[in-house]
């Protein structure tokens, strides 16, 4: 299992299974992310990744600029 | 609560809108609304909710509430839910309304499904506003909406807010689920989820979109094309500094000739004519009326042109969803002073004035990003500023003017990222906040009715709440200047500025010059029309200039410009700064940070400046 973040190279789906935001509230209700679609089991792809600045991730058929640091985070496997 | 002698029971139906940020959501609230609508504090609550009228198609009207934007309701269980969305829940609950219309993006379901999700699970009618069908349309997507409306259970209405006859059609929908009697929304897709837990909402939202969406087209979008280059980091940013360059070019191009039309047109006028009226009238009297309040509203009047293309700039900005890029591109350089990329626009306006900056801070949604960017804004220097800056040094450095003016300016800058740097990581510190997590809306063309609506009640809102303040502060400076003795020399203001001159004399500023920087409250450029009567230049004949040379040391005049600088905001920014965080406390601590930053610098720049002088 190759275990990455949402800071992958653009052109590749993932599947998002976990990570800590912030105070580890990664499903929590009242969390923005969540509402987003950043939830285990959800499909992403990175659209823009370049290598500064927020990247651009496609989810749930939204685009979504995520700050680098939270991206970070994100845990995806690739799929 | 009014009632109707038909007995129309329509009469006072109170219909709430609830939504995503960048769906259209307060486009359709001022068509619906027009001009009848006010903005005010939800009783008990620092959150602003705005409230307007609309005539449904027979002719009755609704009270219709426009709730902050928010992803999704929280859950009662999270005290830390952010404020926003706990707003839209608790509203919701404890008002009851009539109908909740959710209005959402018909390019963006999968997303925006989850907010109707949770809506439904709350015992109040709800129905759907399928905004933006147009550019869904263009995207390639086909949505069965029938299919997807016999699933929520709810009427979905797709529309295209910027389409008045979509309105009309919105207004018919309203008026059809408020006349059936069905209490709630009866979903045809199988239970509601359970609302606190997002991975089961999103998988009730699949079930409910399963075979309803289709994209038919599998390509890239036009908004991806476009953002190909305008979020590219380096063609991003020249495109950027193109736009806001172009704004700038309006607001000195257009709007400054407009203002000196509006003062010679206008208020010079008006004035005379008092002038006139007045002739017989006791001296003070004159002075109150034409120094006073007429010298104040001309100064709020003579505002307008400016923040009328202001205002009008970022309206058209935030519509056409570039607002949203350009947070984007500016987020690694803002994150570094703590804020969102979504201040950036703010601030930048800040430099042609910085009351439609800290109007701005109504696009940053969270209420921290708010209270920084408010209080980072008036360390912008602005137009009005950059002129007594501009005169002052020019009168006292000579050639090395452009020298000192650059220096300020940098320290301006350098003091708000230290500032902001600070705060951020004390007093504001929320390591969640500063990461931007923003949907990035497909672009679509604003509507200009739309624009002109929100400008109109932008500049009334200015008119009442700032005009009044600047009125207010210009007839008690105008007292204390003229009071007891009706002369500058001997007023109140006088002896208030020979009070405090021991303190300003730790930084090289006799009262003269402390005066000078006090009336700066008023408006900035009032600065230099103070120094113009207390140094007599009106009976001498002698040009400003000179006097000011012969009187004042360099050391001095460069503390008194590092106050200017950096000293307070004017009284329309602070007017305004109350007014957008409905926070006493907080512009408070901002003037108080101020005072102390101002007179501390202009201290060691007195200091410096005399060792080298």
């Amino acid at each position: 299992m190759v275990v990455i973040t949402a800071l992958q190279s653009p052109g590749r789906f993932g599947r998002g299974f976990g990570g800590k935001i912030g105070r580890g509230r990664f499903a929590s209700g009242g969390d923005r992310l969540a509402a987003l679609g950043f939830v285990p089991g959800s499909r992403l792809l990175v659209e823009t990744n370049y290598g500064y600045g927020p990247v651009i991730v496609r989810i749930r058929g939204a685009r979504v600029a995520i700050g680098r640091g939270q991206a970070q985070r994100l845990l995806v496997r690739p799929v | 609560m009014l009632k109707n002698p038909a007995g129309n029971q329509l009469q006072d139906k109170h219909v709430v809108l609830v939504g995503r940020p960048n769906v259209g959501k307060s486009t359709i609230f001022n068509s619906l609304t027009g001009l009848s609508q006010h903005t005010g504090n939800w009783p008990g609550k620092t959150v602003e909710v705005a409230t307007g009228f609309a005539r449904l198609p027979d002719g009755t009207p609704v009270r219709i509430v426009d709730l902050p934007g928010t992803y999704s309701l929280g859950s009662p269980e999270e005290s830390d839910s952010a404020l926003d969305e706990a707003v839209a829940r608790e509203y919701v609950l404890e008002t009851s309304p009539d109908l909740v219309v959710a209005v959402v993006s018909a390019a963006g379901l999968q997303q925006d499904l989850y907010l109707v999700a949770q809506l439904l699970s709350l015992p109040v009618p709800v129905m759907v506003a399928a905004n933006m069908a147009d550019v869904a349309a263009r995207q390639g997507l086909k949505v069965d909406y029938r299919l997807l409306s016999r699933r929520l259970g709810a009427s979905v209405v797709p529309m295209s807010a910027t389409h008045p006859a979509d309105i009309r059609r919105l207004g018919s929908a309203i008026m059809a689920v408020l006349q059936s009697t069905r209490a709630r929304n009866a979903p045809g897709a199988g239970p509601l989820p359970d609302p606190r837990h997002p991975a089961g909402i999103h998988q009730w939202v699949d079930q409910v979109t399963y075979g309803a969406i289709q994209e038919e087209s599998n390509g890239i979008t036009t908004s991806q094309r476009i953002d190909g280059f305008l979020l590219h980091p380096w063609l991003g940013l020249a495109f950027m500094l193109a736009v806001l360059a172009g704004i700038f070019w309006l607001t000195f191009g257009v709007g400054q000739p407009l203002q000196e039309w509006l003062e010679t047109g206008l208020v010079l006028p008006v004035r005379g004519l008092a002038g006139r009226v007045l002739s017989g009238a006791p001296l003070w009297l004159r002075g109150l009326v034409m120094d006073g309040a007429l010298a104040g509203a001309g100064t709020v009047i003579t505002f307008l042109p400016i923040l009328a293309i202001f205002f009008a700039a970022l309206a058209i900005l935030e519509d056409l969803g570039y607002l949203a890029r350009t947070a984007v591109v500016m987020d690694r350089f803002m994150h570094s002073l703590g804020l969102h990329g979504k201040s950036f626009i703010p601030l930048f306006l800040g430099f042609g004035c910085n009351v439609p900056a800290i109007m701005g801070v109504r696009t940053i949604d969270s209420r921290r990003g708010r209270i920084l960017t408010a209080v980072l804004a008036p360390l912008v220097p602005c137009a009005a500023r950059m002129a007594v800056l501009n005169v002052i040094a020019g009168v006292f450095f000579g050639a090395r003017a452009p020298v000192v003016v650059w220096s300020l300016v940098s320290l301006n800058i350098l003091s708000l990222a230290a500032l902001g740097v600070v705060l951020s990581r004390t007093v504001l510190y929320d390591p969640e906040d500063r990461e931007l997590l923003m949907e990035l809306p497909p672009y679509h063309l604003p509507s200009l009715r739309v624009t002109g609506i929100v400008l109109w009640h932008k500049l009334w809102s200015f008119l009442g709440k700032a005009g009044t303040v600047i009125v207010c502060a210009s007839v008690v400076v105008w007292a204390l200047a003229y009071f007891p003795g009706g002369e500058l020399e001997g007023s109140y203001l006088a002896a208030l500025g020979r009070l405090i001159e021991p303190v300003g004399l730790l930084a090289g500023l006799d009262w003269r010059l402390v005066l000078a920087t006090l009336s700066g409250f008023v408006a900035k450029e009032n600065s230099l029309a103070t120094l113009a009567v207390i140094y007599g230049v009106g009976s001498s004949g002698v040009p400003l200039g000179e006097v000011l040379r012969s009187a004042i040391s360099p050391p001095s005049a460069l503390a008194f410009l590092v106050a200017v600088m950096l000293f307070m905001p004017c009284a329309a920014t602070v007017a305004v700064m109350r007014q957008e965080l409905k926070s006493g406390r907080w512009v408070a601590l901002s003037l108080l940070m101020l005072l102390v930053l101002s007179f501390g610098a202009a201290t060691i720049a007195f200091r410096l400046a005399s060792l080298i002088w």
